[in-house]
């Protein structure tokens, strides 16, 4: 196998062509491979007596590696702020809002008038026309207290 | 040592390519351990060990339509009819809508389409056409609890369209064109009655107002010969005579003035003319002896 005799740029060239690719592929499925293949390259160019078993497995590593590294990374989804963070969890934008009861609560459970819905909540007994405010939600209940 | 590398390599890749998930805007992944729910991905990047996890379901969290085909139901007035619609639902809970109920979108149209059913066949057809938003709501509240328990929350049940069989559409129209009709001969009627009410009134007023003009005249004619006897009384007879022989005099004057007679009847005793004559005389007279 030793007949493949790769210098360090192929794995350079090869790195940045996965990086390309990811480009067109939106999956994040390649750019790890690319890290890799970077790195190995770079490893390479280093230490020009890497066996190619060792080329190999230093571009294996590394693409799992920095999958992890990105995980901890400040790219990482949870260090990334949105502009929206409630888009599609409507819930919870109605957090602290306060609405007015279309049912009263009884035995804990009622109905409020939420834009051009209705809700179901829960909370303590109250009577209908109550003005709540929305304290906390549970599945699609809005758990609810007297304003 | 290089076939290593590569067996290495291609498990790397394998574990990569089954591990990396990046979820969607818009959706949810459930995550199983061993085919048991143990989390949600949401959106964004997500890793998993793919040996012991698994992407179970991919929950669409987005608002969703479905549409109600047309069905038919019984109104309270044993009216058949077709209504269709659209519901608006949302997924809340990925898992409980994931593991709690099986073929969601199945579930809700067959619950509403049952309740729809039965809230229809609670109401008459003439509620039933001009209350749609309300069977939305009443419809809405029902399957509400229902769907609680599949972490879905039906946002909105909409009636696109209700429609009567042909023949009762034809008696609907029938009704409003006789509808239609008394009202305009109702009206018509109530128009004449108006008209006449108002001319017999007119007529009244202009009697009271002639006889109060007669009144008025009389009224008049009586102060004048108040007027005239007070002033006889007061003063002399022979003011009356002036009057007199003036009419004459005039009456005489329009004789004249007729421009194809070239003679004057004298339909009138001449004496009396005289006579008037005679007693501007005497007023001459006396006013003579007066200077």
């Amino acid at each position: 196998m030793e007949t493949l005799a790769l210098e360090f740029w192929h794995w350079l060239i090869f790195g940045v062509l996965l990086m390309a690719l990811e480009i067109f592929i939106p999956a994040m499925l390649v750019m790890w491979f690319g890290f890799g293949a970077i790195v190995a390259g770079i490893a390479l160019w280093l230490i020009p007596s890497l066996p190619l078993s060792g080329q190999i497995l230093i571009f294996a590593l590394v693409s799992l590696v920095s999958v992890f590294g990105w995980r901890k990374s400040r790219f990482s989804e949870a260090n990334i702020h949105s502009d929206t963070p409630d888009l599609n969890n409507r819930l919870h934008s109605h957090l602290g809002k306060e609405y007015t009861l279309t049912e009263a609560i009884i035995n804990g459970r009622g109905t409020m008038r939420v834009g051009d819905t209705a809700w179901r909540v829960r909370g303590d007994d109250l009577p209908s026309g109550t003005r709540v405010r929305v304290t906390g939600v549970d599945g699609v209940i809005f758990i609810v207290k007297k304003a | 040592m290089t076939e290593f590398a590569i067996a290495i390599l291609i498990f790397i890749a394998a574990l990569i390519f089954m591990g990396v998930k990046m979820v969607p805007q818009g959706y949810n992944y459930t995550v199983e351990r061993f085919g048991r729910y143990v989390t949600t991905m949401q959106p964004g990047l997500g890793l998993l060990i793919p040996m012991i996890y698994r992407v179970g379901r991919k929950v669409n969290m987005m608002e969703q339509v479905l549409d109600i085909l047309p069905q038919q139901v019984i109104t309270a007035d044993n009216a058949n009819v077709n209504i269709d619609g659209v519901v608006f639902y949302q997924v809340f809970d990925p898992a409980k809508a994931s593991y709690e109920v099986s073929n969601l979108q199945h579930a809700i149209l067959n619950l509403i389409m049952t309740n729809l059913r039965s809230v229809c066949g609670g109401l008459e057809l003439d509620h039933l056409l001009s209350k749609r938003d309300e069977i939305g709501i009443r419809v809405l509240t029902i399957v509400d609890e229902a769907t609680n328990a599949w972490g879905v929350k039906v946002l909105r049940v909409e009636i696109k369209d209700i429609e009567p069989p042909a023949e009762l559409v034809r008696a609907m129209n029938l009704q409003m064109t006789a509808e239609r009709q008394k009202r305009a001969q109702i009206t018509e009627s109530e128009g004449k009655k108006q008209a006449q009410i108002l001319e017999a009134e007119g007529m009244k007023t202009a009697a009271f107002l002639r006889a109060e003009a007669r009144e008025r005249e009389a009224l008049a004619e009586a102060k004048a010969t108040q007027m005239v006897s007070k002033a006889v009384a007061e003063g002399d007879v022979q003011a009356l005579n002036y009057f007199v022989a003036q009419k004459y005099v005039e009456a005489l004057g329009k004789f004249a003035d007729s421009n194809q007679q070239k003679t004057i009847f004298m339909p009138l005793d001449t004496s009396g003319l005289m006579g008037s004559i005679g007693s501007i005389n005497e007023l001459w007279k006396a006013m003579k002896d007066k200077t």
